[in-house]
């Protein structure tokens, strides 16, 4: 990012307006999209955790199972979610188990910045995983900061919610000196998750219906993170950062007619990671940086049902992740406009399995992934255009029976933004990116269903759309609009196709043709003497079809992808006061054949308030979530819970 | 500062002691009840035999519709029938690292468990023939060891192979009528026959009497036992299946559209109309029923939701007609639904649910 405003900053003298967000500029400049959510913005989502904040993105499908402890991914433009990568300040979180990152994991109190790119970040100077996505989430936490002035930095706050939630939560900051720097923030979250639901027995709200409790629906989360830079010199710093979460939760399960026992299903987790980045900006020509990261991910699932009968009723599956991950990027400065870049990544994932009643034939695999990466990018005032070419090389280990294939692809994009007019923010821009989607360890492991010769799948996207940033209107404080078409077709789709009732196998065979367009807005106004009303509003329209030949759902849209979505919210800011409203919609949604009505799901609108207020030191938040209390699924048969309240008091703790 | 200090120290208290207070419950024993998860009905003297997957045969009052005696069989029981009095159930051991292979007896007279038979690994569907004789389907293991087609001889409970191979299979009067295909490459079915073997002279009759094309997957088969028509579902596991109806001697009749999965085909009295159980997909809620009226030839879709306004529930594993009355087990939703047969209006929902020790950690 910071690359970014470096080459940029020559050009900002030229527009008329004094002060133009930086933030903006780099949403109206990029030439593949990026959306960009700021701590403050953050602030008014009504959101607990990072997929709240990702729902009022355009373009994403979010797969929410409800509640506190639910899993949440997040897929976009109709690819899948283990096409979206999420890169933790500069670095890729990994399951190579699923292939989906679970959003709920990360706590919001220590980050900074959200950003959601189509294709990948515009900064050519990262790591080569960033360009292996189909786009990227990336979170970038509290930097740790030396310009100002006060060498402590700290917030303590507390949530409460319905339901039991407890959010207690603690960021401390501690410069030394200008070499050192810490940061330490921990949270815990603690809900038991009991909320009514209204279950309709069939699919219509004619049907029979009946308010149940949702139960075993507990979690009980601790996160904590702790981060150290030493700025060797002023252009070269050490930044490590050890992360750690510990989970149990009750996994509710969907909702099955008239059965109202209670799930027996637990899941303990723990993952814990460690990171080092070495940055050297050796001069405005050369810079280069270096990662290492360790992650292990420990997973323990359990449940109690008469079908173990062999086990006493009892099935217990323990997973154990690790990753090994090393990076270098190298940036270079050509001639002015033009610079390039490489950077090669290589890591290694082994998963370990044991279970007392499953994966007696487990295979215990291993896989070494190598990535090389070259990418080049020409910018000037009027013109950005960008290129990459992604090299990838799979090799992969069993302990016992067959190894899937090693692989390699070459993938390429490119990209374009240009400025239209001389003297206003308006550009059109153009992306094209080739990317692939590797299969998982459960994908080609899992016991029965697995598929070694799986190939990965394969997608392509094109881009096309307009941005305008409009910043001369003196009543308008922000003004970016962007639209932009958009096509991608992904072929080789890994699905499971069925044996029998209990037996699926996964296959390379689906194929689906996505088509929409991403409309985003935000604008701020300013009223009266210093207030502001903030405003910003999406809508996506996704036609993603299944165009797998054969296929009795040819021509149909793909499970769970509504044709529309969006979002909007309006804020007003007085003095110290804050009140907002945020609403969210989604269309109507598919799970199976259309000709078949039982597989339609309603669309929904879920509309949100806040009010904030601070005094002093203290700052307080009130929240009243989904107010009209509509009952809705965003996964069929994982109700959601209906209005709920929120209160967060927090205290500033710096001098 | 100090005050900062204060609060920092009062927070991670906070934040850890839900850690411990979570850690530090009591090991306890309480009873807790568990679906039962029915399988298979068969009845017989005003009873209605429940076999539940975990483990337990139940008996039914037709009459005042109340639960019995419950009784434990082997594990994971699966298909059932009675035959002279006694009821036999197999026992697949489903999610057991070994499975079992035995069919339990009981007789009926006592409603307890005299013996259990030996079988081949992995049995799933077992039907008996006017003689006495059981015949069993089993799946092995889906590798080393094949599946097979035995028949447990009357009075002898001897076990013998019978060379013929078996997907689903109905017997009425002589005949047994058998369901089978090959897997391709590609999991799809192949090679569909229906073959006819003679249960009196213990041979086989036809190897195929079909010669029309069989779409999607055969998936189960039930003949009318007065007309000897041949009702066979087919299903893709994903999609609504079909129900194809072949006269006796293989000769096409007509086909209608099922639900997803249809599992179960059973008669009305006076042989006007049928109704056929959609098995639905495990976890999608989506299990129901088709009424096809003979006379008119029409065919209603979602039946019991038609005529209930709800949904039949999680995977409807079988059906039966007993009198005036039809049962449905309904395998997730762990319930026996009691419907009147003549107007598919319910009678009522049985939850069937087994105490069991739960220990709270």
């Amino acid at each position: 990012m910071a690359n970014e405003y470096q080459a940029d900053s020559l050009h900002t003298r030229k527009l008329k307006t004094l002060t133009v967000n930086g933030q903006r500029l780099q949403v109206a400049r990029a030439a593949m999209p990026v959306q960009i959510f700021s701590e403050k913005e953050i602030a008014t989502l009504n959101a607990v955790n990072v997929i709240d904040v990702a729902k009022y993105f355009s373009g994403v499908i979010i797969k929410d199972y409800g509640g506190i402890g639910g899993m949440k991914t997040v897929s976009l433009r109709g690819m899948g979610a283990q096409y979206t990568g999420v890169s933790y300040d500069g670095v890729m979180m990994s399951d190579i188990q699923s292939g989906q990152i679970d959003l709920g994991r990360f706590s919001l109190d220590n980050i900074a910045e959200i950003s959601l790119s189509n294709g990948q970040p515009n900064d050519i100077f990262q790591s080569a995983r960033m360009f292996s996505s189909g786009g990227v989430l990336c979170l970038k936490t509290k930097l740790l900061d030396y310009d100002k002035n006060k060498s402590f930095e700290g917030k303590a706050s507390f949530k409460a919610g319905s339901f039991g939630f407890l959010n207690p939560s603690l960021f401390i900051a501690k410069n030394f000196g200008k070499k050192w720097a810490f940061n330490l923030s921990t949270d815990a979250q603690i809900a038991n998750g009991k909320y009514t639901f209204l279950q309709y027995y069939g699919s219509s709200t004619d049907n029979l219906s009946a308010e149940l409790k949702r139960t075993n629906t507990d979690i009980t989360s601790i996160r904590s993170e702790i981060n150290g830079l030493y700025r060797i010199n002023e252009k070269e710093s050490i930044a490590l950062k050890s992360n750690f979460f510990g989970s149990e939760r009750g996994l509710p399960g969907s909702i099955t007619f008239y059965n109202t026992n209670d799930s027996q299903q637990r899941l303990k987790d723990r993952t814990f990671f460690t990171q080092i980045h070495y940055l050297n900006k050796v001069s405005d020509k050369f810079q280069h940086q270096y990662f290492a990261k360790f992650n292990l991910s420990d997973n323990h699932y359990s449940d109690v049902d008469t079908k173990y009968s062999s086990t006493n009723s009892i099935l217990n599956d323990h997973y154990l992740q690790k990753e090994y991950y090393v990076s270098a990027s190298f940036q270079y400065k050509l001639l002015e406009p033009l610079f390039i870049s490489a950077s090669t990544d290589w890591w290694y994932n082994d998963l370990t399995i044991n279970s007392n009643v499953n994966f007696k034939d487990f295979n215990y695999p291993t896989r070494n992934t190598g990535l090389a990466n070259i990418a080049a990018k020409y910018l000037t005032e009027r013109l950005t255009l960008g290129a990459n070419l992604l090299y990838t090389l799979t090799r992969e280990n069993v302990r016992t029976g067959v190894a899937s294939p090693d692989r390699d692809k070459l993938s390429p994009s490119v990209s374009v933004s240009y400025k239209l007019l001389e003297d206003k923010e308006f550009r059109i821009r153009a992306f094209y990116k080739n990317i692939y989607r590797l299969p998982t360890f459960n994908d080609l492991y899992y016991q029965e269903m697995g598929n070694k010769n799986l190939r990965p799948e394969d997608a392509n996207q094109y881009n096309i759309g307009f941005t305008y940033l409009e910043n001369e209107i003196p009543f308008l404080s922000e003004f970016v609009f962007s639209i932009d078409g958009f096509y991608n077709r992904v072929t080789d789709k890994i699905i499971a196709i069925p044996r029998d009732m209990f037996h699926w196998s996964m296959t390379n065979k689906g194929n689906v043709e996505i088509k929409g367009l991403d409309v985003n807005l935000k604008m701020n106004i300013k009223a009266g003497k210093s207030d502001l009303i903030k405003t910003k509003a999406n809508y996506s329209l996704q036609s993603a079809k299944d165009a797998t030949v054969g296929s009795d759902n040819f021509g149909e849209q793909i499970p769970y992808t509504p044709v529309h979505s969006g979002s909007g919210s309006i804020s007003y800011e007085h003095g110290k006061w804050e009140a907002g409203y945020n609403m969210i919609f989604s269309g109507v949604r598919w799970i199976g054949q259309m000709t078949d009505k039982t597989n339609k799901m309603n669309g929904y609108a879920i509309h949100s308030i806040f009010v904030s207020t601070s005094y002093k030191r203290w700052k307080v938040n009130a929240e009243i979530i989904d107010l009209f209390n509509t009952q809705y699924e965003v996964v069929k048969f994982y109700p959601m819970p209906r209005r709920n309240f929120r209160i967060t008091l927090s205290m500033d703790l710096g001098k | 500062m100090k005050t900062t200090k204060i609060i920092t120290t009062l927070l991670l208290t906070a934040l850890y002691a839900p850690i411990f207070i979570s850690c530090n419950s009591k090991n306890e024993v309480e009873k807790v009840s568990t679906p039962s998860s029915p399988r298979s009905l068969t009845a017989a003297n005003g009873k209605v035999y429940i076999v539940q997957y975990d483990g337990h045969v139940t008996q039914l009052d037709t009459t005042n519709l109340s639960l019995g005696q419950t009784i434990t069989v082997g594990a994971n029981p699966d298909a059932s029938v009675i035959v002279n009095n006694k009821l036999y159930v197999v026992n697949t051991g489903g999610m057991a690292t070994v499975k079992d292979s035995t069919i339990s007896v009981i007789d009926l007279s006592t409603f307890k468990e005299t013996k259990k038979i030996k079988v081949n690994l992995n049995p799933a569907d077992i039907k008996a023939d006017s003689y006495g004789d059981l015949y069993v389907v089993s799946n092995g293991n889906y590798g080393s060891i094949p599946g097979k087609f035995q028949r447990i001889e009357a009075t002898t409970d001897r076990v013998t192979d019978i060379a013929v191979a078996v997907k689903n299979f109905d017997i009425v009067g002589d005949n047994a009528y058998i369901s089978n295909f090959e897997y391709d490459a590609t999991w799809a079915a192949a090679n569909k026959t229906l073959a006819i073997y003679d249960v009196k002279n213990e041979k086989l009759v036809n190897a195929n009497i079909i010669t029309t094309e069989i779409i999607k997957t055969p998936y189960c088969i039930d003949v009318n036992p007065v007309t000897k028509d041949i009702y066979l579902g087919v299903t893709d596991y994903i999609n609504n299946g079909k129900m194809y109806c072949f006269k006796q001697d293989g000769t096409y009749k007509f086909e209608f559209t099922t639900g997803l999965n249809p599992s179960k085909t059973v008669f009305s009295k006076d042989n006007n109309s049928l109704i056929v159980l959609n098995e639905g997909k495990y976890e999608a809620n989506n299990a129901g029923l088709n009424l096809y009226n003979l006379t008119t030839s029409t065919n209603t879709e979602n039946y019991f939701l038609l005529k209930n306004n709800r949904g039949l529930g999680d995977t409807g594993q079988d059906m039966i007609r007993y009198g005036s009355k039809i049962y449905i087990a309904v395998y997730k939703s762990s319930i026996v639904e009691v419907i009147n047969a003549n107007t598919g209006v319910t009678i009522k929902t049985i939850p069937m649910v087994t105490l069991t020790d739960k220990v709270t950690k």
